[in-house]
């Protein structure tokens, strides 16, 4: 019972130091596409440390199945909506700036104008 | 047939995990109620598939690839975490296309999923087998980044 | 034996110990077994505490986190910027939630944030699509 609760102290001082981390990232990093790993990083090492801590204290219970559920939801969701995010500033013609120059063959056709089945 | 037994045996445990009353009869009738209105809806919708309940994908992701995910993910947490609390930031921003080999839909959904879900690389476009993925601080070339992810996500869609 | 100065203090320091506070100077003094009692209720109340206080520090750095997502949508340049922060901040919504939830012991809250979770992912993807296609309906306008 001991060992859990200071393992839950890890967890949640570890997940709130990542997500100050990521929000840092997010004030500091220079343009868009770099600030979306910013975000990345909270939505996933924040909160599954944080959520894990939590669920150390919870125990077996009914609880700790709701804390699993919203951790899955959050690993299905954030990926999607970031995933969403960059493909709809892309088509909207924000220029990711890059500091290696990418190969002529590297960006798509520029997917200007929604296509057809485009489901962002 | 199997995918609709399989979402119906999960909506029934979501609900009766996420009320927790396992023995008022009527919350327990108001609950399958919702179950049957919720599975007539999806069936009318056409997407109880293998894409709409992965069934034939088992407890496998759990299993086998979440903890490798994970383990991915703290790495490249670390990695991320070092750049951006570092005093002058060492980017190497760099967009590439890599090709994957999965067969079916959900397997792409799953590998550009993970690519998003490690931080650094954020996959911005799909097209056909092709992926489009910004990176942070991208040192690996085209061929190995995200080469055994590809190999795993492979490995779980292939065997049923 | 703990010299009889230190006696209130530990005293004060537990308020779980309250009872065995009242026994021993009822007698005069504590027994090894009084104190060993004490020590240990201490030692919970202790335990209770510091885990109270580390997640009362996880919630302040929610917060923060919060702050500055804030900061960056309205410094934002672009209307991405906006949805980035925006969207970083439901995340630690849902967090928060489950955080305090835990701090006043009133686990009912968690059903709130499983509801946060999947409407901040809504709301995000109906709001994307309205940026591509500039209405909510199926038929591009």
């Amino acid at each position: 019972m001991i060992a859990l609760e200071i393992a839950s102290w890890f967890f949640l001082i570890a997940g709130a130091f990542f997500s100050i981390v990521g929000g840092i990232g997010i004030i500091r990093l220079p343009e868009f596409f770099s600030r979306m790993h910013g975000g990345g990083i909270t939505d996933t090492m924040g909160a599954g440390l944080i959520l894990i801590g939590l669920l150390c204290l919870a125990g077996p219970t009914l609880v700790a199945a709701k804390l699993l559920a919203i951790l899955f939801f959050l690993t299905i969701t954030s990926p999607s909506s970031c995933h969403a995010l960059a493909h709809s500033a892309l088509i909207h013609g924000v220029k990711p700036e890059l500091d290696v120059k990418p190969k002529p063959n590297t960006i798509m056709n520029p997917p200007y104008g929604p296509r057809d089945g485009d489901a962002s | 047939m199997r995918y609709a037994f399989w979402l119906t045996v999960a909506l029934i445990a979501t609900w009766l995990l996420w009320s927790g009353h396992f023995d008022n009869p009527f919350l327990l009738g108001l609950g399958a109620l919702s179950v049957l209105v919720s599975l007539y809806v999806s069936l009318r919708m056409k997407i109880v598939d293998e894409e709409g309940a992965p069934a034939q994908l088992g407890i496998r992701p759990f299993v086998f690839y979440a903890p490798w995910l994970a383990k991915e993910i703290v790495e490249s947490n670390l990695a991320v975490a070092k750049i951006i609390l570092s005093r002058k930031m060492k980017l190497k921003r760099n967009m590439i296309t890599i090709r994957s080999h999965q067969k079916c839909e959900l397997g792409r959904v799953i590998l550009a999923n993970s690519i998003t879900l490690t931080p650094g690389t954020v996959s911005v476009q799909m097209e056909d087998d092709k992926i489009l993925i910004h990176g942070l601080n991208l040192e690996e070339t085209e061929e190995d980044m995200s080469g055994e992810m590809d190999e795993r996500i492979c490995r779980l869609e292939k065997s049923k | 034996m703990i010299p009889c100065c230190m006696m209130p203090l530990m005293f004060a320091a537990s308020e779980a110990a309250g009872h065995v506070a009242h026994s021993a100077s009822g007698r005069g003094h504590a027994s090894s077994a009084d104190l060993h009692n004490m020590l240990n209720h201490s030692a919970q109340a202790f335990q209770l505490s510091a885990t109270h206080h580390v997640m009362m520090a996880t919630s302040a750095a929610v917060l923060v986190t919060m702050t500055l997502a804030l900061i960056r949508a309205m410094a934002g340049p672009t209307v991405f910027d906006r949805v980035l922060a925006l969207n970083m901040f439901g995340t630690k919504t849902v967090l928060f939630i489950c955080v305090v939830s835990f701090v006043t012991a009133r686990t009912d809250f968690l059903d709130l944030a499983l509801l946060y979770s999947l409407m901040n992912f809504i709301g995000m993807v109906a709001l994307l699509r309205f940026t591509q296609y500039r209405s909510f309906g199926e038929e591009p306008a």
